[in-house]
């Protein structure tokens, strides 16, 4: 049987029809062990954790990033995340279906915001100071997630929030998900701070907007940062709400710079101008976060595959 | 002698009233002439006259659907000979004029996806798709499209609907139904795919695609037996090869059948890295960690750097460390 191969394979490299060019080699090795990677018992490999980053209605690219990374076979051990994603971290470490993920992105609409979202809200919101109440949102993750604990999420999953106060970066990896998750979202001067245990708790963007470092505290070996990357070129903002997103934005860039330098990988999906509220275009934000993470995914995979060669040839 | 005279105008009169017309006819059938002379030239490969006729043509004052023939002619003709470029300009030009036509766009769209720019290709597919839901042609390009860009889910949904709505028993339509449902994996559903596309025509790459199911399942024995018929059906494909070599190295009872396949590969291709890196996948595998390392380096120091190269060097610095 040998011998009939080695004929055949001689004879197969006299007609040499069907060379290979390195990038092809290339292409097959990380394929082959990539495959094996993924198959590898959880405890014999390092722990991944991805941490998704704030960016208001951008954050939608992430859930065309996690669509992506799964179909790769990424095994995920720990999340964490940061107002939209935090929300999109948190679905995804619910269970909740990828169907149901672009159901929301599609048709989600801003009432489900805040109750206060109307034209009586938005009178006072002007002329009495009163800023929007983030209740119904709670009420509508709890929904989504089945009222799910932290502790009892298929994947580990904390996100961050500020205390408007003090200024400390709090963590929520503990107790009804929803309740963290609004807090984390919670965008200071449009939403009402949170009540909790005598804090005041906004937006997570604040203090951190991409939390590599509590991913890694959480267990996390090799870290994966998703980051909205927004375009501020294009224009300048012309009202009040847009001052303060565009705020935020500049904020948030700033902080991430150094969480970039903590993580691992950096899948940076350029959502473009889309405006941080722009609820017209959160379909083609994941969209465009499919397209970041499906250019990046070959050199994600090599990077995890460099760090984890030990694992892949025991 | 006034009866005369109008009876000789009449004609004139006639003739002046249709002149239009008549001119009209004599130029709709030398229009008609030079499009068949058009579509001979094609017909006989001679392209660049085929363009040359129709560039002519698109400047004439021809009804609609004529120049849109032309149109048509001039794409196909620098698709005939793989000048994708123009042909896009071609096409764009022409759906300028034509932005209903969906014939136009669907060429567009093909073009766009033989010269891999699949975003745009999906965006022209999609364009097709809203006016008409149910245009096979459209559906089918969105889902190889979907599949070659990456949007391994999407692409099941598009393959799923075009052979619902045709009863297509394409081979080739279920190699690449079945191979964005292994990427996306669903191994189960790839598998059942690829055998019906197996059943309709035996290729080495529906083999090789369903050995990697297998493979992914983890029943290892028909793996291999899978991927063995596969590089029998034709045993010039070095990527067969390579990944049988690759997959029998990696396993350790087989680990001495994978070293002497490397090992026959680099005698035709000594400096080949892939098969030294099976090579040294081999000797890690058989305990020989002096012989590993020694191909590392055989790796490490050959010019040009790639990921194999890359990993080559990681592992060498490990091994030191």
């Amino acid at each position: 049987m040998k011998k009939l191969f080695l004929c055949l394979f001689t004879l197969g490299l006299a007609l040499n029809s069907f060379a290979l060019t390195t990038k092809e080699e290339d292409t097959l090795l990380r394929d082959f062990l990539w495959h094996e990677f993924i198959l590898l018992p959880k405890d014999k490999r390092p722990k991944i954790g991805i941490t998704l980053s704030a960016g208001g209605l951008r954050g939608f690219s992430h859930i065309g990033s996690m669509e992506v990374l799964m179909e790769s076979g990424l095994p995920v051990d720990y999340m964490t995340g940061t107002s939209m994603g935090c929300i999109v971290g948190a679905l995804f470490s619910a269970g909740v279906s990828q169907e149901r993920m672009h159901k929301l992105a599609s048709d989600m609409p801003i009432s489900a915001l805040s109750s206060d979202l109307t034209l009586v809200g938005a009178i006072k919101y002007i002329f009495d100071d009163k800023l929007f109440s983030s209740q119904k949102f709670q009420d509508f993750i709890d929904n989504e997630v089945g009222g799910v604990y932290y502790e009892s999420l298929t994947i580990p999953f904390a996100c961050v929030s500020a205390d408007i106060k003090t200024g400390e970066k709090i963590v929520f990896d503990s107790g009804p998900v929803a309740r963290g998750v609004r807090a984390s979202m919670n965008l200071p001067g449009i939403f009402a701070p949170v009540e909790y245990r005598q804090r005041y708790l906004v937006d997570g963007g604040v203090v951190d907007y991409m939390p590599v470092d509590i991913v890694r505290e959480m267990g996390a070996d090799w870290v994966l940062a998703i980051f909205a990357l927004p375009d501020y070129s294009k224009n300048v903002p012309s009202t009040i709400m847009g001052y303060v997103l565009r705020t935020a934005d500049l904020r948030g860039a700033y902080l991430t710079t150094n969480s970039e330098k903590s993580a691992n990988f950096v899948i940076a999906a350029r959502v473009g101008d889309i405006k941080a509220m722009d609820i017209k275009e959160t379909l083609t934000a994941v969209d465009l976060g499919a397209k970041a993470t499906i250019k990046d995914l070959a050199a994600m995979q090599e990077n995890l595959l460099l760090f984890s060669v030990d694992y892949v040839f025991k | 002698m006034c009866l005369n005279r109008i009876i000789i105008f009449i004609p004139f009169l006639f003739l002046a009233l249709n002149a239009n017309a008549l001119f009209g006819l004599k130029d709709r059938s030398e229009q008609k002439e030079q499009i068949a002379k058009a579509r001979e030239a094609f017909a006989a490969e001679n392209y660049p006259q085929t363009i040359k006729l129709m560039k002519e043509f698109t400047l004439k004052d021809a009804p609609k659907r004529r120049i849109k023939r032309a149109y048509v002619l001039i794409a196909d003709s620098y698709i005939a000979m793989e000048e994708y470029d123009k042909a896009m300009l071609t096409l764009s030009e022409a759906l300028e004029f034509y932005p209903k036509d969906n014939d136009l766009r669907l060429t567009l769209a093909e073009v766009y996806y033989i010269c891999d720019l699949n975003s745009r290709a999906i965006e022209e597919y999609q364009k097709v798709l809203n006016q008409d839901k149910n245009n096979s042609k459209a559906i089918l390009g969105l889902a190889q499209a979907m599949l070659k860009e990456g949007f391994y889910s999407k692409a099941c949904q598009y393959f799923k609907r075009y052979i619902e709505l045709t009863n297509s028993d394409s081979a080739n339509v279920y190699y690449n139904y079945a191979q964005s449902n292994y990427m996306a994996n669903n191994f189960e559903a790839a598998l059942e795919l690829a055998l019906i596309s197996l059943e309709q025509k035996s290729l080495p790459d529906t083999k090789l695609l369903i050995a990697k199911i297998y493979k992914s399942q983890g029943n290892l024995e028909k793996a291999f037996l899978t991927i063995r018929d596969a590089w029998l059906m034709d045993i010039n494909r070095e990527d067969i090869y390579l990944t049988y070599a690759l997959w029998t190295a990696y396993d350790k009872a087989k680990a001495p059948q994978g070293l002497e396949m490397a090992k026959d590969y680099l005698k035709a291709h000594p400096q080949n890295r892939l098969a030294l890196f099976i090579k040294f996948i081999a000797y890690t595998r058989l305990n020989e960690d002096k012989k590993a390392k020694e191909t590392l380096k055989e790796i490490s120091a050959l010019k040009g750097k790639g990921f194999t190269s890359t990993l080559a060097d990681k592992l060498l610095e490990n091994t030191a460390k």
